[in-house]
């Protein structure tokens, strides 16, 4: 599987769009960039049980005759399920287009390795771009659980354990799955978009203890989907040669997230696992993102 | 003594407080050896409780023969000698435990899956320990080499782990183990796909060998087998392990490490029978007192070895931070109030000026020694809090949470704690010459409480909860502490039954699990009642200006809101701020 960096442009009717509606606003800004071409054959739209927020929006949707699937978060095997019967409609030389900007990460992380599509149609994942508040009290916090997303380990006494975390603004968060995880040696994460300043030093600010207890800080860019990717690989590469395990826990931006779930994939090693959190639903805050204007993408090439 | 100034630029020795993170060498060099390590090597079943960072993982890989080789003290060598104990060391890392629990396996299949994932963590374990012995029973490299080949042959003969003999080495075995592991398959566990070995029972990849190592090594151990993180563990495989201390295991000894309340479940996989605590196994509990000798061999350790990194060459803790002399309470209270000389009278004065009129009554004429158990003795602490939080205004940072036993108390036991308190010291004390004043670490230790009981938010599961209802407890304590009345107040409570929940028992679990409560034995072992009686941790009062003392117990209703008064300023009053009578409070 390789990723190869893609601009966006509006979608055509021959376009195949599959997105969320979520309770943030940014959920629908590319369905509405290309509105006036979806249809409900070329449409395939999820809402989440009890966080849908834009009414009108739906109400849009429906006159168009396209039917959302209300799922919850834990439906994942049924949205796969769902999109691969969707997909069947694709004609050979196709073009699907993914909008994971509003998903559960239990659902966008699954769909570049559990696709059943064939080689010849393009597969295009997006991300809008969210404003997002910096002081970090605002955001969910509460961690319900953490299990074993991708990877398999069987630890050692005598082996090292790295462990890679990635941040975002919410700093209470990544306390939490550090008390849990009990980093060995810990690696930090972000990601975030060079232009931004602000965005790289909230970060910084907001996980000043992990930032300091960390034996590397790695940054990667958030709108370059191959250059999370490579960057990763290539810091996990050269750990595997000193003969360590790697324990991954994603969080932070959806691309960042979605970048280190995929690793175990890529490199298929064993000894590299990929941990994913449960929030916890009861103590759930809803983040009210707006979008930035900005949409960044990447297309997935499983010809290799 | 040698003046030490940090560098500006210098690491922090402290910024490292896990134990799984060290390296076998660091774990032997910033070992201390406390009595109750020597007491687990014996033939018995236990569960060992603390909660995180009380010392539990650095105990259980020490008493690897591996590593208890190389430590350098008679009663080590004593055991090393005899190998009447050989030990290995089980980590249940979370990444390994949760993978073979999130299947959608049958419960025999979970059991079957279980015991072979635990028997091939073991068997790299027993590996790393057969490497140290086979150096130490053999001195000769090619009676080594020919004993290695022997016996490696045999284990893979028995283990079956592959059918031609080509294994001939413990790096081969090793590798062996991790092909069979990775290329298992948990959702086909047909009969006789994984070795039978590994998948009989917990622990019979050690018992299907034994003899054979009995032999080669000429030794007729008890084998330990010391399980950390079990607290992942989930109910299932929690009965697998029970039910190994119901078996006749025939000395194979388990020491399984957990947090309080995560062993869960006493069933095995026999439904009617379940183990007994006293009788197939022991709970013993992992919980030093701050002014015990080994906490504080302990601490001086920790800052001994650590220090000597950054070229800081000072055997304790007395050395690092400013102390004074004798470091009791009195004497900081003395310092910042600023008495000098004979303080006594004026402390009795104090109290007794402040106590309720009845109580003040009753004292006031009797002599000094009549009353000093009674009334100074136990009324001097909370004065000191009360009067020192009174100077707490502005700009000025009083000096009290600081000095040796303040850090050692506020630490309360916890190694772990206390490397983060010296990380916070070590940080602000950059650039500065050694000890740490002691303005400089009551200000950090402040910084340090505040961030810990924030991070109580973080809890896995019941954070929100159990930052809200601490806050709501420790806030009552508080102001029962500075109340215009001096009262008797500790950190000790109990809570109403109606406030005894399925829920609120949730979060004081965790809160008793991750040390910002502590809890009596009983509760932990038989469950939270409306007898458990629990303390708030000294980092919570800190945070809040509490009493560091246990009793007396005040009992707490959390469904009560807690009415806030507030100061209102009026433009006559003579006073600076009044309380405005009969005013609406909001319920919080």
């Amino acid at each position: 599987m390789r990723f190869i960096e893609k601009k966006w442009s509006k979608l055509t009717e021959n376009e195949y769009l599959i997105f969320t509606i979520g309770y943030e606003s940014r959920s629908t800004y590319l369905y509405s960039l290309c509105e006036d071409s979806r249809n409900k054959d070329n449409t395939l739209v999820f809402t989440i049980q009890n966080n849908q927020a834009d009414k009108n929006i739906q109400k849009r949707i429906i006159n168009k005759q396209i039917a959302p699937f209300e799922c919850r978060y834990s439906d994942y095997n049924t949205v796969i399920s769902s999109i691969n019967q969707f997909i069947q409609r694709i004609p050979d030389d196709g073009e699907l287009h993914i909008d994971y900007s509003s998903m559960p990460r239990s659902w966008y992380c699954r769909i570049p390795t559990m696709l059943c599509i064939k080689d010849s149609i393009k597969v295009s994942m997006w991300y809008s771009a969210g404003i997002y508040p910096n002081k970090y009290s605002v955001y969910p916090s509460a961690v319900d659980s953490i299990f074993v997303f991708s990877g398999k380990t069987l630890p050692s006494a005598n082996v090292k354990r790295y462990h890679i975390m990635g941040l975002g603004f919410d700093a209470i968060r990544s306390e939490t799955i550090r008390s849990v995880v009990e980093p060995e040696t810990l690696i930090c994460c972000s990601a975030y978009d060079a232009r931004n300043q602000i965005m790289k030093q909230t970060i910084n600010e907001n996980n000043k203890g992990l930032l300091q207890s960390s034996v590397l800080n790695i940054s990667v860019p958030i709108n370059n989907f191959c250059g999370i990717i490579n960057t990763l690989r290539g810091v996990i590469n050269d750990l595997l040669l000193e003969g360590a395990q790697i324990i991954l826990i994603p969080d932070g931006p959806k691309p960042l997230i979605l970048g280190m779930s995929l690793i175990p994939y890529l490199t298929k090693q064993p000894g590299v696992t990929c941990l994913h959190i449960k929030s916890n639903e009861k103590q759930y805050k809803q983040v009210l993102i707006k979008p930035k204007g900005e949409i960044w993408g990447f297309t997935i090439d499983n010809s290799q | 003594m040698d003046k030490y100034r940090i560098g500006n630029g210098a690491g922090n020795p402290f910024s490292d407080s896990q134990a799984r993170n060290y390296s076998d060498e660091r774990v032997v060099s910033e070992f201390c050896a406390v009595s109750q390590f020597w007491t687990l090597f014996n033939d018995q079943h236990e569960i060992v409780i603390g909660p995180r960072g009380c010392g539990k993982t650095i105990l259980l890989k020490m008493m690897r023969y591996s590593l208890l080789r190389e430590l350098k003290q008679k009663r080590a060598q004593e055991i090393v000698n005899a190998k009447n104990y050989l030990c290995f060391y089980v980590p249940l890392h979370l990444e390994f435990i949760k993978r073979i629990s999130d299947t959608t396996l049958d419960e025999q299949e979970r059991i079957t899956w279980f015991r072979f994932s635990f028997n091939c963590l073991l068997a790299l374990s027993m590996i790393i320990e057969f490497k140290a012995l086979l150096e130490d029973t053999f001195a000769d490299d090619v009676e080594q080499y020919r004993n290695e080949t022997k016996l490696t042959k045999k284990i893979n003969e028995i283990w079956n782990l592959q059918e031609a003999s080509t294994i001939h080495t413990f790096t081969e075995l090793t590798n062996e183990i991790y092909r069979t592991y990775y290329n298992a398959d948990p959702s086909n566990i047909a009969a006789g796909s994984l070795p039978k070995s590994f998948t009989h029972t917990i622990g019979s990849c050690l018992t299907s060998i034994r003899s054979c190592l009995c032999e080669t090594f000429n030794i007729s151990p008890t084998w330990i087998i010391c399980i950390d993180e079990a607290e992942f563990l989930d109910d299932c495989y929690q009965k697998c392990i029970n039910t190994a201390f119901r078996s006749d295991t025939a000395r194979i000894a388990i020491k399984m490490a957990t947090l309080p309340y995560y062993h869960r479940t006493k069933k095995t996989l026999d439904e009617t029978i379940e183990v007994m605590d006293g009788q197939d196994f022991k709970y013993t509990f992992i919980h030093l007192q701050s002014d015990n000798k080994d906490y504080k061999a302990i601490t001086n350790a920790i800052v001994h070895n650590r220090l000597a990194k950054e070229n800081i060459h000072i055997k304790e803790l007395e050395q690092f931070v400013a102390t004074l002399p004798f470091d009791r309470y009195q004497d900081y209270y003395r310092k910042e109030i600023g008495l000098i000389n004979d303080e006594s009278d004026t402390i009795k004065m104090k109290i007794l000026d402040q106590l309720p009129q009845k109580t003040r009554e009753k004292n006031q004429g009797k002599k000094n020694e009549e009353i000093k158990k009674p009334l100074i003795d136990k009324y001097s602490p909370i004065l000191y809090v009360r009067e020192i939080y009174k100077k707490k205004r502005g700009q000025h940072i009083p000096v009290w949470y600081a000095g040796a036993n303040m850090i050692r108390r506020i630490s309360q036991g916890n190694p772990r704690i206390f490397i983060r308190i010296m990380d916070v010291l070590f940080e602000c004390n950059k650039g500065k010459t050694l000890p740490v004043s002691l303005k400089q670490q009551h200000k950090a230790i402040e910084a340090f409480a505040k961030s810990f009981c924030q991070e109580t938010e973080a809890l896995e599961g019941v954070g929100p909860e159990a930052a809200y209802n601490l806050d709501k407890i420790a806030r009552i304590l508080h102001k029962k502490t500075h109340d215009k009345e001096l009262s008797l107040v500790g950190l000790s409570f109990s809570l109403d039954e109606n406030s005894l929940t399925q829920n609120s028992s949730r979060w004081l679990m965790r809160s008793v699990a991750f040390s910002r409560l502590f809890v009596d034995e009983h509760s932990i072992t038989a469950g939270i009642t409306k007898e458990s009686v629990f303390e708030l941790s000294n980092i919570y009062a800190v945070h809040y200006w509490l009493p560091m003392r246990a009793k007396p117990v005040m009992n707490i209703c959390l469904e009560e809101a807690l009415k806030e008064e507030y100061i209102v300023k009026t433009r006559n009053s003579t006073k600076k701020s009044v309380i405005v009578p009969g005013q609406i409070s909001m319920n919080l």
